[in-house]
C-alpha cells in the first residue's frame, strides 16, 4: 500500500476534507497509475504524486492569468513581468500560501500588480539602480527562502541556489539598464521587488509560514 | 481502451517524475502555492 493520504478507507473522508484540489486529482491519478503499473514503490509514487500536484497546482492557475491578460491587452508586458518574476524565483524561491483559495487571487495580483504598475509608472535610473541595490542585498542575505512543504536542507544546494539568485537578478539588472525609458525596464524592476520582498522574513510572518525550514533542519541533523 | 491505458500511465508517471526531480533543485511553483514534497526528494548533503 503507497502511503498518499488516500489508501486507508478509514482515514480518507477526514483527509480528503482538508485536501486540495489539486492532490485530490493528484491522488486519483497516482491510484490508477498504481493499478496499472504494479511494479512501482511506495517511494516513487509519493514522487508521481508530488510531480502530478504540482504540475495541476501551477498549470490550471497560470491558464488563468494568461487568459485573463490576452483579454485585458496586455500579454506582451504580462510576458514580460512572467518571466523575470519566474526566473528570479526559480532559485531564490519564496513564501508561498497555504491554501488554494489564497494562492490563486495572491497570484492573479501579484502577475497583473507587476504588468500594471511596469505599464503606468516609468521609472528613472536612480530609482531602478535603489531598488536593484535593495533586492540584491536581500537575496544575499535570504535567497533562498525554502518552505516547509519543500525545504531545501543541502547546504551546497542552498549556497548554489544563492549563488544563481545574484546572477539572475545581475542580469535581470543589466536587461532593465539596458531597455531604460521603455515599460521593459519598469516591468522587470517590478518584478525583482516583488520577487524580493516574497523572501524577505517579515513577508513569511504576515503569511503564518515559517523562515528557514532547511537551515533548521540541517542544524539539527549536525548536532 | 486498454492497450493504451499502460503506455499513458507510464507517459504520465515519467513526465510526474521529471516535474518532481527538477523541484528538488529549483523552485517550480511560480503560483504562490506549491503541495508538499515527499522526504525522498528533499537532497540531503
Amino acid at each position: 500500500m503507497f502511503n498518499i493520504k488516500l489508501v486507508s478507507k478509514s482515514g480518507k473522508k477526514k483527509k480528503v476534507g482538508i485536501m486540495e484540489f489539486p492532490e485530490r486529482i493528484s491522488g486519483k491519478i497516482t491510484r490508477a497509475i498504481a493499478a496499472e503499473l504494479d511494479d512501482l514503490s511506495e517511494e516513487k509514487l509519493a514522487e508521481i504524486d508530488y510531480g502530478i500536484a504540482a504540475f495541476i497546482a501551477n498549470s490550471y492557475k497560470m491558464a488563468f492569468i494568461f487568459i485573463l491578460a490576452i483579454l485585458l491587452n496586455v500579454f506582451q508586458y504580462f510576458l514580460i513581468a512572467f518571466v523575470s518574476f519566474g526566473a528570479l524565483r526559480t532559485f531564490a524561491s519564496g513564501v508561498h500560501a497555504k491554501r488554494e483559495w489564497t494562492c490563486f487571487p495572491v497570484s492573479t495580483s501579484i502577475f497583473l500588480g507587476i504588468t500594471y504598475l511596469g505599464i503606468n509608472l516609468d521609472l528613472n535610473i536612480y530609482i531602478i539602480n535603489f531598488v536593484f541595490i535593495l533586492c540584491f542585498a536581500a537575496m544575499l542575505r535570504y535567497a533562498p527562502a525554502d518552505t516547509e512543504e519543500r525545504p531545501l536542507v543541502s547546504r551546497k544546494l542552498r549556497k548554489k541556489l544563492k549563488i544563481m539568485s545574484c546572477i539572475t537578478i545581475l542580469v535581470l539588472y543589466a536587461i532593465a539598464l539596458y531597455s531604460l525609458g521603455t515599460k521593459t525596464s519598469s516591468i522587470i524592476t517590478f518584478a525583482v521587488l516583488f520577487e524580493s520582498v516574497l523572501i524577505l522574513p517579515v513577508t513569511y510572518k504576515l503569511a503564518g509560514s515559517m523562515y528557514g525550514v532547511g537551515i533548521k533542519i540541517s542544524n539539527k541533523r549536525e548536532v | 481502451m486498454k492497450r493504451f491505458l499502460k503506455p499513458l500511465m507510464i507517459l504520465i508517471s515519467t513526465l510526474a517524475l521529471f516535474i518532481a526531480s527538477t523541484s528538488t533543485t529549483a523552485c517550480w511553483a511560480w503560483a504562490i502555492r506549491e503541495p508538499k514534497m515527499p522526504e525522498s526528494l528533499i537532497k540531503r548533503d
